[in-house]
């Protein structure tokens, strides 16, 4: 019975041409998101190879030069790209994809895309997750508004209701109608989506499991899209009203709500400003040890220390070099003090997600959004994890560069010179992102409050139509 | 067949209907006749439990159509006075589709039969019902009701706006089936057709059944006589 | 007549739905916008006053001039205008303060503000999007069924037959939506003017106009859309797409066509190249970095070549090196940001979502053309630092000589020299063309 009213739903919205005219455009713009990203994937991975392989040929072939000096010299270390950010490119535009790391300084990603790009860049990118999660359910409203307003206007609903059919049967015959061309657009999206990311080269490791569970999201998304469509039509009267309204909750929820989330977080837990954030790392800085500068307080206070435990007089007897050891020492302090401050901001900005997740339950967008992009790693945590990363390969290679000055030359020795040995056995920056397991985790609140919205509107639904009047 | 007893209607303290009670046994032909408002749709509503009534029962098959909804249902066809069917379904299809919906399922051929059973010409039954006449449409409603088997027609204002053939065509439809048994509740304004294809007649005024007769009791000039005098 | 042309209008459930939505959100984009003022003002008066405790903090610590300027930041600070409320722009991702030492330039002109980027994802809900997205859509709601409704619900004989111009009943069931949304309009406008003290000035009025103009351009199109008398869904279905068109596809396929047609993969390079320079330097012979500072800067000649060590003097040509010989790549980038601009501009000009909110953000200088002024004063300003501390350095001047109460933060302003007339004229003349179109049609139709 359901599969009856659904194949004739089905009939129905086929032979209308509303709904030809909007696959064809659907189909086009998932079309030309999928060629943005392809050109985005080429010129980014073009970049990132040769910038990465420079990177690291520069490194290996700097010759010989003081290991302070390397440290100086530094490197940079490349967010790895995923397949998956070429659906949903996240916050990547914004934060940047590359940490350039030296010797006593903690920075930030730079060059993030958004700062080269004009306002237009605010209107939205033409990127498949675009389409997918901002796009598609205006695609559902607009085939589903009127699927009962229209058999209410025209009396057929009477009709219906003479004929002895349940309404929730109608009513699931109506959502298979309206979920069978969501169905037939992302079905193939799915598999071209999966041939395309399976046969890119060096872009990652693709996971078929991560597109299913991606796609497993949007069909939950798009599920309570129709229960709300439906919801909709089947309260009101006019065809007329059910559409605006329905227009009104897709504005609310997919363009005002994140804007509005963001002004709560922003006001319940402002950021720091740049300003601020550095002064207070110089400031602590300046309190402790600086390796650079052996009269600092705190310097002459280590060098007693270590004199005293090593029962020698003077730094030159010291088994080792004590520029390199004290250098290390300061290095280890400003780590110190970067791993608090981070600390901080990253209280900030788990209190302000913590914001997000409780709006998301006003918005079905804000879980699938965050979703998406902790599928497809280019969520903020992601950043964050990653960030982190790259600071532990910082420590670790200053630390080494400092170990070995300190244990390979002489006290006041500044033309020791290292060579390849040294720099070769700095492994490459190596970054293993989070498991997936650990990413639902990390998302559990995200992942029930879509579901609740699935069950809710579905109870919803259930409720409305049940109650619904014929006349 | 059909039955009403004490059945009313009360709308935020206005009696759209007031207490009724009138059988319709198997191939009657039960025309309600009264002027707009005077209760004959609100009546064909409560049968249809698309109302719920304010006291009394409407009975179908002896079963209250309030406590068995789908089962009452299943005896039934409806046509109310402009039948709607999907415009971008062939009549063919909208045959099928409300059928299947009343869980009838049949060969094509047999869908095709009833179609031409209740008068539609063959070159139309695969043709989208947007370009269907009203006539048209009401004999996809009678080949509806052949398909369903239906014990029980509940007919609103079928014939307003057909023209003299189409109307005569219809009521030769209803003549047929009530030959075959069928139970007939129709609300309609015209007493010449009332008086012809009914076999009862029931005339309300203000949510009050006035008069009932058999139609073999009266011919058409007191008919109309007695209508003229009830509305007035 | 008007007056039950109004009432009938009113009573719309509809109607006021979308307008008390609209109400809602309209004072919700101008307490975020109050919202992104304060957190400014607070940025600024933080960076007065650490300018200050960190010059204080550092002359007291260092004694070399060229090791404190290695630390010293001076401020160059576009401060936002007030109307900057309205419309943020790009004021989030880009910083309206410029913190620099004296040292290489590059890389410096790149930081950006602390922020989380989810929340640069969603984007700001100021009224300028407040205009540009909702209005046009109760306009739409407003209109879409102006003609189709009355032919819908058969009063339209009626009113054929009772009315002795239908046009001039249409112009006046419009003319009550225009005036009512204007009031819209207005009241949020005015309650914007008095949440966040806009001061009345060319920049407020030519906003305002813009506002108007953008509404009106709205009325016109969905008045042609009207025009070609097709049935409410059409019309609605019509309308919203034409929404969906001009105010998100359009946009984020312009600005892709020109990402891609200007990519700017220079920034990455250019960083990684000048690493490169800037290091080889320190194992160079000082005397080939020397002799290019000099060629820069004849009139230090007479400070030499360093012979020992490590030498401020030296130190401090290797890092204008580093912007000197990078400048190549800066230069091409920056023409590359500046051919991306122009040719959204360009193409703006028959979008009107997309023209109108480049408008709103060159009136509240939130643009990124404002943004490059900012950073080439950055540049004068870094210059001009420059060749007011390198005498000093390299006569290695005591601490104390130098007065530094007097570097306090510098203010600039990135001045945008919009023609209002010229910009307007695009929607003014499609604004025009709809309507008369839209005339065109009914008159045509009133004829037959």
């Amino acid at each position: 019975m359901i599969f009856k009213i659904a194949r004739k739903e089905l009939t129905e919205i086929v032979r209308e041409g509303r709904f030809r005219i909007t696959a064809i455009t659907l189909f086009a713009l998932l079309l030309a998101a999928l060629f943005v990203s392809k050109s985005y994937y080429t010129s980014v991975n073009a970049q990132h190879s040769e910038a990465k392989k420079n990177v690291r040929s520069e490194w290996m072939e700097q010759g010989q030069k003081n290991p302070h000096s390397a440290a100086h010299y530094g490197t940079y270390a490349f967010k790895p790209k995923y397949p998956l950010s070429l659906i949903d490119n996240g916050v990547d535009k914004y934060t940047g994809v590359s940490i350039y790391l030296e010797a006593h300084k903690r920075n930030e990603a730079q060059y993030a895309a958004a700062q080269d790009q004009t306002a237009l860049s605010r209107f939205g990118d033409l990127t498949p997750d675009f389409v997918l999660i901002f796009i598609v359910p205006l695609f559902i409203i607009l085939i589903g508004f009127n699927a009962f307003t229209r058999e209410r206007e025209s009396g057929t609903l009477r009709l219906l209701k003479s004929q002895g059919v349940s309404t929730w049967k109608l009513t699931m015959g109506k959502w298979l109608g309206l979920f069978l061309p969501v169905l037939f657009i992302a079905i193939p999206v799915y598999v071209l989506a999966a041939l395309f990311l399976a046969n890119i080269k060096d872009y990652g490791q693709f996971s078929l499991w991560a597109l299913t569970l991606l796609f497993g999201v949007y069909l939950i998304y798009y599920a309570v899209f129709i229960n709300i469509t439906l919801f909709v039509s089947s309260l009101f009267k006019k065809s007329n009203v059910a559409f605006v309204t329905l227009l009104g909750i897709w504005m609310v929820s997919c363009l005002a709500m994140p804007k509005i989330s963001t002004a709560i977080a922003d006001k319940l837990y402002p950021y720091p400003t740049q300003v601020e954030f550095e002064e207070q790392i110089a400031v602590d800085k300046k309190k402790g040890l600086d390796g650079h500068n052996p009269w600092n307080t705190e310097a002459k206070k280590l060098e007693e220390e270590t004199l005293k435990k090593y029962g020698v007089d003077s730094v030159q007897q010291l088994p080792f070099n004590w520029d390199g050891f004290l250098m290390q020492e300061g290095e280890k302090h400003t780590a110190d003090i970067y791993f608090k401050h981070y600390q901080l901001l990253k209280d900030t900005y788990v209190n302000q997600t913590n914001v997000y997740r409780s709006t998301a339950a006003l918005s079905p967008f804000l879980p699938t959004r965050f979703l998406s992009m902790a599928i497809c790693r280019t969520d903020y945590t992601s950043h964050w994890d990653f960030a982190n990363a790259a600071e532990n390969y910082r420590i670790e290679l200053v630390g080494k560069m400092n170990g070995d000055m300190a244990a390979n030359s002489k006290y006041g020795d500044w033309d020791y010179l290292a060579d390849d040995k040294l720099w070769s056995s700095v492994p490459d920056f190596q970054y293993e992102p989070a498991s997936y397991t650990t990413v639902i985790r990390q998302n559990t609140s995200n992942l029930i409050t879509l579901l609740a919205w699935l069950l809710l509107s579905f109870a919803a639904l259930y409720g409305a139509v049940t109650k619904m009047k014929t006349i | 067949m059909l039955e009403a007893k004490q059945l009313s209607k009360t709308y935020q303290g206005k009696e759209a209907l007031k207490p009724t009670s009138f059988t319709v046994n198997k191939g009657d032909i039960f025309c309600l006749l009264g002027a707009n408002g005077a209760g004959k749709t609100t009546t064909i509503n409560l049968f249809l439990n698309f109302i719920q009534p304010s006291r009394g029962q409407a009975l179908i098959g002896e079963k209250d159509v309030v406590k068995e909804p789908i089962e009452t249902k299943k005896l039934l066809t409806y046509i109310p006075e402009n039948l709607m069917l999907y415009p971008n379904l062939s009549g063919l299809e909208n045959l099928e589709y409300f059928s299947g919906l009343a869980n009838k399922k049949y060969p094509k051929e047999e869908f095709l039969k009833f179609l031409a059973e209740a008068g539609l010409q063959a070159d139309a039954h695969d043709k989208r019902i947007s370009t269907y006449s009203k006539g048209m449409r009401q004999k996809v409603g009678i080949a509806l009701a052949l398909a369903k088997d239906a014990q029980v027609l509940l007919l609103d204002e079928p014939t307003s706006g057909l023209d003299p053939k189409a109307s005569n065509e219809f009521s030769e439809l209803l003549t047929k089936l009530s030959k075959k048994g069928v139970a007939t509740l129709m609300a309609t304004h015209d007493l010449f057709r009332a008086k012809e294809t009914g076999t009862h007649i029931g005339m309300m005024r203000e949510g009050n059944l006035v008069e009932q007769l058999t139609t073999d009791q009266i011919n058409h000039t007191d008919l109309e006589k007695l209508y003229l005098k009830h509305m007035n | 007549m008007y007056v039950l042309i109004a009432k009938q209008f009113i009573r719309s459930k509809v109607v006021q739905l979308s307008l008390l939505l609209l109400l809602a959100l309209g004072i919700m984009s101008v307490l975020i916008g109050k919202q992104f003022l304060q957190k400014q003002e607070r940025t600024l008066a933080n960076v007065t006053q650490h300018q200050q405790a960190h010059i204080a903090r550092n002359v007291e610590l260092h004694r070399e001039i060229g090791l404190l300027l290695y630390y010293l930041r001076f401020t160059l600070i576009d401060k936002p205008d007030r109307i900057a409320g309205l419309s943020i722009g790009q004021r989030d991702v880009n910083p309206s303060v410029q913190s620099v030492t004296i040292r290489t330039l590059e890389a410096q002109l790149h930081d950006t503000d602390l922020n989380n980027p989810s929340n640069l994802q969603s984007g700001n809900l100021d009224l300028g999007f407040v205009i540009i997205y909702l209005f046009p859509l109760v306009v739409i709601a407003f209109l879409f069924n102006l003609l189709s409704e009355e032919k819908e619900a058969g009063t339209w004989r009626l009113i054929a037959v009772q009315s002795n111009s239908t046009l001039r009943f249409l112009w006046m069931k419009l003319s009550v939506r225009i005036l009512l949304t204007y009031c819209m309009l207005g009241g949020i406008l005015l309650l914007a003017y008095l949440i966040l003290s806009l001061p009345v000035n060319r920049q407020l009025i030519a906003f305002i106009l813009v506002a108007i103009l953008y509404t009106t351009f709205w009325f016109a199109f969905c008045f042609w859309v009207v025009s070609f008398q097709r049935n409410s869904s059409f019309n609605a279905l019509t309308l919203l797409s034409a929404w969906l068109i001009l105010a998100v596809l359009l946009p984020a396929s312009v600005n892709n066509y020109v990402a891609n047609l200007y990519p700017v993969p220079e920034s990455l390079a250019a960083m990684v190249k000048q690493r490169e320079r800037y290091h080889e330097k320190w194992d160079m012979d000082k005397k080939i970095t020397m002799d290019k500072f000099y060629t820069h800067y004849p009139q230090f000649k007479k400070y030499g070549v360093p012979q020992e060590t490590f030498n401020w003097t030296w130190y401090y040509a290797m890092q204008q090196m580093g912007d000197d010989e990078s400048l190549k790549e800066r230069m091409a980038m920056r023409a590359k940001i500046k051919q991306r601009e122009n040719a959204s501009r360009w193409l703006a000009t028959v979008i009107p979502t997309m023209h109108t909110q480049l408008l709103f953000n060159d009136i509240a200088r939130t643009s990124l053309s404002s943004h490059l002024q900012l950073l080439d004063q950055t540049i004068e300003f870094h210059e001009r630092l420059r060749l007011y501390f390198y005498p000093k350095i390299f006569e290695n001047a005591p601490v104390k000589s130098e007065d530094w109460k007097k570097f306090k933060p510098e203010y600039t302003r990135a001045e945008n020299n919009i023609n209002i007339t010229f910009a307007l004229l695009p929607l003014f003349l499609l604004t025009f063309g709809l309507a008369s179109w839209g005339v065109f049609n009914f008159r045509k139709t009133n004829d037959a």
